[in-house]
């Protein structure tokens, strides 16, 4: 199973432009350990705004791990753990598996801007929520997405949680396609729904850096 | 009753070499005062991510306190404690009984490169519950390939009481394989489909040996 890991900084006070050629880089030597898409992207909304992801995608567990290993022996990463004034903090790193693919053919690595709603599942309604984020998956697609997966957090995240992502060209189509999805049957069944299935824990735009 | 005391340290930025070196010196003293095992570790995933654990098995409480004394008393600790530029800072100190081995104990020696560990704190009156689900998960882990899994239930160290179960893997293949097979399992369909917690989880993150 594709499996995701989110590397989340916190860049230190005025040294954003640092902070966001030190995501890059990251990005770039996870490409080099044998990461299968790798994405550098800036938090645009949210109480996390201004912080910094590294987004990494492996086919699985076992080869994330020789990623991961990979990247923690790297001169980069011995560089960056002697640094005493580092530009910016790891805050969390979050791994997921990917459950879902709204479609098989379509591809991220053009998009420039995404959308990504965290919701932390009730006791009991894992399947009903994950049911529901592949329907929201498929209903943004169809509203203009390039891609939009759902992925379900296997440790760094406190509880069980899920999350959808969309990723779109630009923000016309973002903002086009946010116009369109609340026509979907999907979006007016939550919308008037009073029994959730999970309790939203953030809903944030992130832009590729 | 076995207890895991587990030291947690906070790197200091540019520091994370001295650290390490510094958290595997403490390794080799708590193996030299006798402690039944000792594993250093750096945690990968979760909010604490970057930080170091030195995680030490006694029999008991009394063995724990000869330990702790034995570094608290040690030329080590004295040398650490006049150090004003040290390497990582000691964040906490969180002091368990192991309430279940779903295997044998692990030797010192033994190659293991992985950890996972879940902290849940109990609902009120759910204690004895909690522990026994966690019990099961354990056996579970082992059952789908970890090389061993354990549950902890904290004295001292968290506010409140706190249960943990920590499983242990040779490596990511091996973690990945037990993750399958959970999923197959009659105890995972049952969490999916329970709507009564026993208690909530306060964190669930992965650690690798140093």
């Amino acid at each position: 199973m594709t499996v995701l890991s989110t590397m989340i900084f916190k860049p230190t006070s005025g040294r954003r432009a640092d902070a966001t050629a030190r995501a890059s880089e990251i990005a770039e030597v996870a490409q080099q350990c044998g990461a299968n898409a790798v994405a550098a992207v800036r938090v645009l909304t949210g109480p996390s705004v201004g912080d910094l992801q590294v987004r990494m995608y492996a086919d699985s567990l076992g080869e994330l791990g020789e990623i991961s290993n990979a990247m923690y022996a790297s001169d980069f990463s011995a560089k960056i753990s002697a640094e005493t004034s580092p530009p910016s903090e790891m805050i969390n790193v979050i791994r997921s598996n990917l459950v879902y693919r709204a479609t098989d053919t379509g591809s991220a690595t053009n998009a420039t801007v995404g959308t990504l709603v965290g919701l932390q599942v009730h006791p009991g309604k894992g399947d009903v929520l994950r049911a529901r984020l592949v329907e929201m998956a498929d209903a943004w697609l169809t509203a203009g997405a390039l891609q939009a997966h759902v992925t379900s957090a296997i440790s760094g995240a406190a509880g069980p949680h899920m999350y959808l992502t969309a990723y779109f060209n630009d923000y016309s189509t973002l903002g086009s396609s946010t116009i369109r999805i609340q026509d979907s049957r999907v979006w007016q069944d939550v919308q008037s729904s009073t029994s959730p299935s999970g309790t939203i824990i953030g809903n944030m735009h992130i832009a590729r850096i | 009753m076995p207890v895991l005391s587990t030291l947690i340290f906070k790197v200091v930025n540019g520091r994370a070499k001295a650290a390490t070196a510094q958290v595997k010196e403490m390794e080799q003293l708590a193996s030299d005062l006798g402690a039944r095992n000792q594993v250093a570790a750096r945690v990968l995933t979760g909010e604490g991510v970057g930080g170091l654990q030195l995680r030490i098995f006694a029999d008991d409480v009394v063995h724990a306190g000869e330990i702790s004394a034995g570094m608290y008393g040690s030329e080590f600790y004295s040398r650490l404690s006049e150090d004003i530029n040290p390497p990582a800072e000691m964040v906490n100190v969180i002091r368990s009984n192991v309430l279940h081995l779903a295997a044998p104990r692990i030797e010192p020696d033994e190659e293991l490169s992985l950890m996972t560990v879940l902290g849940i704190q109990p609902h009120p009156g759910k204690a004895d519950e909690l522990e026994s689900r966690l019990g099961e998960w354990a056996d579970l882990w082992v059952e789908g390939g970890a090389r061993t899994s354990f549950v902890t239930s904290s004295f001292s160290g968290t506010p409140g009481p706190a249960v943990f179960v920590t499983s242990v893997y040779k490596d990511w293949a091996a973690w990945s394989g037990a993750l399958e097979h959970s999923r197959k399992s009659a105890l995972w369909r049952t969490l999916r489909e329970s709507s009564a917690t026993s208690g909530t989880i306060m964190g669930n993150f992965q650690l690798g040996r140093v």
